[in-house]
């Protein structure tokens, strides 16, 4: 005898099967790869960076939205996993390597490392009410209220979407 | 058999879910979950808090075949619920409170510079830096470098910075070093000078707090102080006294940034001006991958009051131009200096009358015009680092200010200074290895300079960087001297150990 449970499983396929569709995972489930995303405000006129560009930001160079106003790129706390994954994916470097960098830079005169906000919860409110500002992010830590930027014209989650790593 | 009901409904379920956008799709127990696994910083709510969002207008709802990425809006986790039919945020809808903007204050000036209304802090956000050094160095061969007969430990830079981003586009930096001199050392502005005609520095005082006790009083060197505005990224104006912009290791200037211990001779001569007092212009853009920029100098040029005052009406001018790609084979610097400018010095008190009107009569106790011109050359390739830069000087002397000779030594009939060309190279070759930050170099050197000796340089050593703010070093260097006439002088080498660091 065919058990409800099997019933309602032959539902499940056939239902997938009427819409023509591949299983719908769960986000976290279909990201087979780890993935960075970079967000600004809602209402922000800046769609796409290009990698190049994302990365001297970071390096604190100067970098012009489409308003034509400086970029201001804000951190997650050192050491926090999703910004040592950010810095070796983008400015290709591992967090000691970072770490010389914006030392010896300040020793020069320049300037130090973007701002970092301690709190993921806290960047969040900040890159959504302040104009301007962009931050990296772990997909799973998105809320709304932020704009997610392609890079180099490439969507995450798109496999060519260089900000995914293992 | 199939219970018909059962069946509709999981078909019923797929449909929905599948028409609904991805943000809410993530909306499940295990992105709550995870959100409040990744934000431990967060308070989490009860899951009853957790709404389901609704579709960003931006999203299309309609299903696709092929797996779509994720759209701007995900759903929020449990400890932010959000408003199903939330409007966007905007800054002036949804401020920040009064506990997240002291929070920002204290987190620096870039907020400020967004332009919102909530974050005008009252106080510059002022950075309080720096970096010292503790060498031990000695002779171990021949030895006739001036008070080199002795190994010493020694604690060569105590400096201190004071960096302000108080508003949008303005910055400013100082940088003082504390040091121990003058006690002890000579006043001359001769490295090769006779000290057995000089007399040291005295600075010990008696110091009347603690029962008259001598105490030896040091110094202050004010390395760099200056104030600029960034207009864009093509035009920044810098004005007071700025570390010229030349090559690379002047700018390093700090000895936790600099590999070796050993400044090269043609940076330590001054072939250019370490610094300069004046105004500095510098910007660039990038082409692809490749940034070109320049600076632009203009100053006092160099004097013995260079830093409050020009004895003569000749402005120091000067320039670089720089390209820097960053690509697959790592960062390359390729650059090209300038400067051109008159040394004066000035009794400065010379008064006469003529014609019954009393005027100045300050003639140059010593003057000569001068041009420096320079290339440099760094590649970052991974650990590898490879850094390069000559120096060319040529001097010309106003006859009626040349100096004389006070060289050791002493020259068989009175001479005076000749007009010269002096010049050099280095090489530096590093390596930073994966293992403990442990790099080891090489740098070769040579000097061309009439008024001292020719000289080659060979230097080993290792530097290593247990810590980004630590850097330990060890340095060999062995100099061969060309002999000057009459005088054999013979080779050198020196041995060095450095513990530099920032705090």
């Amino acid at each position: 005898m065919v058990s409800r449970r099997f019933t309602l499983l032959a539902g499940l396929v056939t239902g997938l099967l009427l819409l023509g569709l591949t299983p719908v995972e769960p986000l976290q489930a279909r990201a087979t790869r780890n993935t960075i995303v970079i967000v600004t405000q809602k209402n922000s006129a800046l769609s796409d960076l290009p990698l190049r560009e994302l990365k001297r930001l970071y390096k604190k160079e100067q970098v012009t939205g489409p308003d034509d106003h400086a970029l201001i790129p804000l951190n997650q706390a050192v050491g926090a996993p999703t910004r040592v994954a950010f810095e070796r994916l983008v400015l290709k470097m591992s967090a000691e390597e970072v770490g010389r960098f914006w030392i010896d830079r300040k020793i020069r005169g320049q300037t130090g490392a973007p701002k970092s906000v301690p709190a993921v919860a806290m960047l969040r409110k900040v890159v959504a009410a302040l104009p301007r500002t962009l931050t990296y992010l772990d997909v799973n830590d998105l809320t709304p209220d932020l704009k997610v930027l392609s890079i180099d014209g490439k969507s995450p989650g798109t496999a060519d979407y260089p900000l995914q790593y293992d | 058999m199939l219970k018909p009901r059962a069946f509709v409904l999981g078909a019923a379920v797929l449909m929905v879910c599948a028409a609904q956008p991805q943000n809410a799709r993530a909306q499940s127990a295990d992105d709550a979950r995870l959100a409040q696994q990744t934000l431990p910083d967060a308070p989490a709510a009860p899951a009853a808090q957790v709404q389901p969002v609704a579709p960003a207008p931006d999203v299309p709802p309609s299903p696709s075949p092929e797996p779509s990425p994720p759209e701007p809006s995900q759903a929020p986790p449990a400890m932010e619920p959000q408003s199903a039919t939330a409007p966007e945020r905007t800054p002036g809808a949804d401020p920040l409170s009064a506990a997240d903007a002291a929070t920002l204050a204290a987190l620096g000036s870039d907020f400020a510079a967004a332009g919102a209304a909530e974050l005008q802090f009252e106080e510059p956000q002022i950075s309080l830096y720096g970096f010292a050094d503790f060498t031990y160095g000695a002779q171990i061969g021949k030895k006739f470098a001036p008070s080199a007969d002795y190994g010493s430990f020694m604690v060569g830079n105590l400096n201190v910075y004071f960096s302000t981003e108080f508003e949008k586009h303005w910055r400013s930096l100082a940088e003082v070093r504390f040091t121990y001199l003058p006690h002890g050392s000579y006043w001359t502005d001769s490295a090769f000078a006779d000290r057995a005609a000089l007399e040291r520095v005295d600075s010990t005082v008696l110091d009347a707090t603690d029962l008259n006790r001598p105490v030896r009083l040091g110094g202050i060197a004010i390395q760099r102080v200056w104030l600029e505005y960034n207009f864009n990224r093509y035009l920044t104006l810098r004005a007071g006294q700025w570390l010229t912009p030349y090559g690379i290791w002047n700018v390093d200037h700090g000895t936790p940034t600099i590999i070796g211990i050993y400044r090269p001779y043609i940076i330590n001569e001054n072939l250019f001006p370490e610094r300069q007092t004046g105004l500095e212009a510098y910007g660039g853009f990038y082409v692809e991958d490749t940034k070109l920029g320049y600076h632009l100098t203009l100053s006092n040029g160099r004097g013995p009051i260079d830093s409050y005052q020009d004895l003569d009406s000749n402005l120091g001018v000067g320039g670089r131009l720089y390209v820097y790609n960053d690509s697959l084979l790592g960062t390359f610097t390729l650059g090209i200096s300038g400067y051109r400018g008159s040394y004066t010095d000035r009794s400065g008190v010379g008064l006469r009358v003529e014609d019954g009107e009393l005027v100045n009569f300050d003639p140059p106790t010593l003057q000569y015009d001068e041009l420096a011109l320079a290339a440099d050359l760094k590649w970052e390739w991974g650990g590898l680092l490879v850094q390069s830069e000559a120096v060319y000087r040529e001097t010309s002397y106003l006859d009626a200010a040349r100096p004389a000779v006070t060289t050791v030594p002493p020259p068989p009939v009175p001479a005076q200074f000749a007009d010269a060309d002096r010049y050099g190279v280095y090489g530096l070759v590093a390596y930073r290895t994966p293992w403990w930050n442990i790099m080891p170099f090489m740098l070769a050197q040579y000097t061309r300079d009439p008024y001292a000796s020719d000289s080659k340089e060979l230097a080993f050593g290792v530097n290593v960087r247990p810590s980004p703010r630590v850097a330990l070093k060890a340095e060999y260097k062995y100099v061969f001297i060309e002999a000057v006439p009459g005088l054999e002088l013979g080779d050198l080498d020196f041995v060095g150990f450095q513990v530099a660091w920032s705090f």
